[in-house]
């Protein structure tokens, strides 16, 4: 599993019909220190998670292993929503103060611009070709 | 299967209802220098509670169910084994052997064996997957 922060929800009218009731989620792999990194995924949400919330994600055939997801085809799936985050004794991260930036280091701060917006603009693509496949 | 050090735990208390396990570690994936190798990952730990600084093994992908009591959970990196000891790898100078374990080594520990952890190692715990972690 990976941590990931929910950036956005896809929606596709057009899909497999074992889809139907899926809430797909946009979610972005972090670092424990909320680094970001390029790596988008659509995920089903099998928690009730929200944009910006800090998940686990399962990614690989284990994603079909929850009650919501066993008949969908999906290989990414939300499967935790995030209350602590400890990494080397300290505390990097809880759901009521969000990130301790300086916990581990400034390197997380990865701006708009960088490889993370590159990586929004693939997920859309990617997002967009899915929803289009049957047209 | 992977090798990778404890860095830290992860509190998701919202979650899949049938993620049952209740640990989720923190591991920093290695090279064979003992480097630190990609984004940290989540895991459970069904074995026992590894502490932080050790070192483990892990089976990640869908194979990562099979170290799990109950299979259908969604989990996609479990912690089958941890480290005894081990040869061949490259320690960077500046990393002694007993700062990697962070506790004093045996003598053996040159011709370090990689041992699956069982009950001796977790006497509370149930585990009938010690042997399988060392396939």
């Amino acid at each position: 599993m990976y941590l990931a922060k929910v950036v956005g929800t896809a929606v596709a009218t057009q899909k497999d019909p074992n889809l139907e009731g899926a809430k797909l989620m946009l979610i972005q792999l972090i670092g424990p220190d909320g680094t970001e990194t390029p790596d988008l995924h659509v995920a089903v949400d099998a928690v009730g998670a929200g944009t910006g919330s800090v998940v686990v994600v399962v990614i690989g055939s284990g994603a079909r292993l929850t009650d919501i997801t066993s008949p969908m085809p999906v290989d990414a799936a939300i499967v935790g929503i995030v209350d602590s985050v400890e990494m080397d004794g300290k505390h990097t991260y809880s759901a009521a103060t969000g990130f301790v930036r300086a916990a581990v280091g400034v390197k997380s701060a990865a701006p708009a611009t960088g490889p993370g917006a590159e990586g929004a603009g693939g997920a859309r693509a990617r997002g967009g070709r899915a929803g289009g496949g049957a047209a | 299967m992977n090798f990778a050090r404890v860095v830290g735990r992860v509190v998701a208390t919202r979650r899949a209802p049938n993620l049952t396990e209740p640990l989720l570690l923190l591991l920093q994936p290695l090279d064979e220098d003992l480097r630190d190798r990609g984004l940290p990952l989540v895991a459970v730990s069904p074995v026992s509670a590894a502490g932080r600084g050790e070192l483990v093994y892990y089976v990640s992908g869908s194979d990562a169910t099979g170290a799990l009591d109950n299979h259908f959970q969604p989990v996609d990196a479990a912690v089958v084994g941890f480290v005894d000891g081990y040869a061949g790898a490259r320690l960077p100078a500046s990393q002694s052997p007993a700062d990697v374990k962070g506790e004093a080594r045996g003598p053996g520990a040159a011709h370090g064996t990689v041992k699956a952890a069982g009950p001796s190692i977790a006497p509370t715990v149930a585990t009938p997957v010690g042997d399988e972690g060392g396939d």
